[in-house]
Order: C-alpha cells, then structure tokens, then sequence
C-alpha cells in the first residue's frame, strides 16, 4: 500500500478520476434527456422487452417514466409509475456515484464495501417486487399501469 | 534506494499483494447484474457476466475478499441475458407486439 496522503497529487489521478466522473456525466445527460422527451408516450424510448414478451412488468417498469416525473417535480406520479426506482434504485445510483467520485478524489474514503449479505438480499428483494407488483391487490400501487 | 524493483509480469498474480485489490470487479459485477434485471438486459448483463467471472477468479487467486458477490453478480447478469434474449426472439417470431414505452 503506497503511503501518499493526497490521492490528488498522484501522477494517474486524472484517470483514476476520469471514469467515475465520465460516467456521472453520461447519467446526468441521460437524465436530462428523459426529463425533456416524454416516456409515457411511445416513440423515443424502446419498449421493455420483458413486458412486451409477457404482458407483466419487470422490477424497472416505469423506471424511465418515474425519472421523467421526477425531473419535471412530479413526485407523486414518479411513485405511481415505479415506488422501487424512486425510493431505492436512484438514492442507491446517487449514494454509489459519490462515494465512487469521492473515494478516488480522498484518501479518507476506502472503496465501497459491499457485504455478501446485502449482494444477495437485494436480488431476492427485486424477485420479490417482481412477483408482488404484477398481483391483482397490490398492482394499483406498485406497478405502472394501476 | 537507487534501484526499482521490476513491476510484476502481467497476468501474474503479486506474492503476498493486496487482498482487496480486486474487489471493485465484484461491486461492479453485482451493479450490472442488478441493472441487467432492471430492464437493460444484455447491455449490463455480459459485461456483469465478463465482471463476474473476473472477480471469482481473482478471489480464487487471493486478490480479492467478494467472490460471493461477484458469483451473484456473474448470476444476475445470466438472468438478465437469458431474459432479454429470450424477449428478442419472441419479438422476431412476430408473437409478440410493442405498443407502449414501459421501461
């Protein structure tokens, strides 16, 4: 382990700090974009695969619509489109990008640590929101089309 | 010190390195895989999958301490693919048609 105090100075910081900051913008384009063009309507967004081939939806349906809602200040409709990426996936996207830009622009932050625990508990919580949001009772508030 | 150490042979691992060097291939592999799940399919499963394998070999090589969540990132991101996939072909076949954006 190199003992250089300020990750700063170091001669690759710039590509260590490229990537994650290359990526952050790509997202914040990307978000942008959903923001202006409107994915309640078809056309300038392809359609989930899943849901065309099945007829239910998958853990992201109404993901880029609750995104759309969201950036135009519409909080209520991004949770009706998709509770699951409003509540978890975009805190989670955010909590991950900074901890990422700050862990290789500081020293003081180690690289994430995910436990074995939780890299399997979110998989086996998106199976259950996979099944949960396509039953009858509880479609009106979790899936896109209730 | 006025002589460097030679840098190690690609491809070889460090005698005594790191143990967590490598565990970003792990996060990542779970990153992708999730999002491989979450309607990307394919576009973040294969990497999830090539990231995965990556990450297993690596803690089989003692760089790095997650092999676990690379296995279930390498998982997520066959699920993914094996989803998408499947949706194309069904889509080629004429069985099934787009009308609405629902991603």
């Amino acid at each position: 382990m190199s003992s250089v105090s300020a990750a700063v100075t170091r001669p690759d910081a710039a590509r260590r700090v490229a990537l994650p900051v290359g990526v952050t913008a790509v997202l914040a384009a990307a978000t942008a974009y959903t923001g202006i063009r409107n994915p309640h309507e078809p056309g300038f967004f392809p359609s989930c695969v899943f849901y065309s081939a099945s007829g239910y939806y998958c853990p992201g349906c109404g993901g880029l619509r609750a995104v759309h809602d969201l950036v135009n200040g519409d909080l209520a409709g991004a949770l009706q489109m998709n509770p699951l990426v409003v509540l978890g996936v975009i805190p989670a996207g955010i909590f991950l990008i900074g901890w990422w830009l700050l862990s290789v622009t500081t020293d003081r932050v180690r690289p994430l640590h995910i436990p074995t625990w939780v890299g399997i508990a979110i998989p086996v919580a998106l199976g259950a929101y996979w099944v949960v949001r396509n039953l009858e009772p509880f479609a009106p508030y979790l899936s896109p089309g209730g | 010190m006025t002589q460097v150490p030679p840098p190690p042979p690609m491809g070889m691992p460090p005698v005594g390195g790191d143990p967590n060097e490598k565990n970003k291939l792990g996060v990542w592999a779970l990153v992708l895989g999730i999002l491989s799940i979450l309607c990307c399919g394919f576009f973040t499963g294969i990497p999830a999958i090539i990231l995965g394998i990556n990450g297993k070999k690596a803690a089989e090589e003692g760089r790095a301490s997650n092999g676990s969540l690379a296995n279930v990132g390498f998982i997520l991101g066959i699920i993914g693919c094996a989803l998408s996939v499947l949706g194309f072909v069904l889509q080629a076949a004429g069985v099934l048609t787009y009308d609405f954006s629902t991603s």
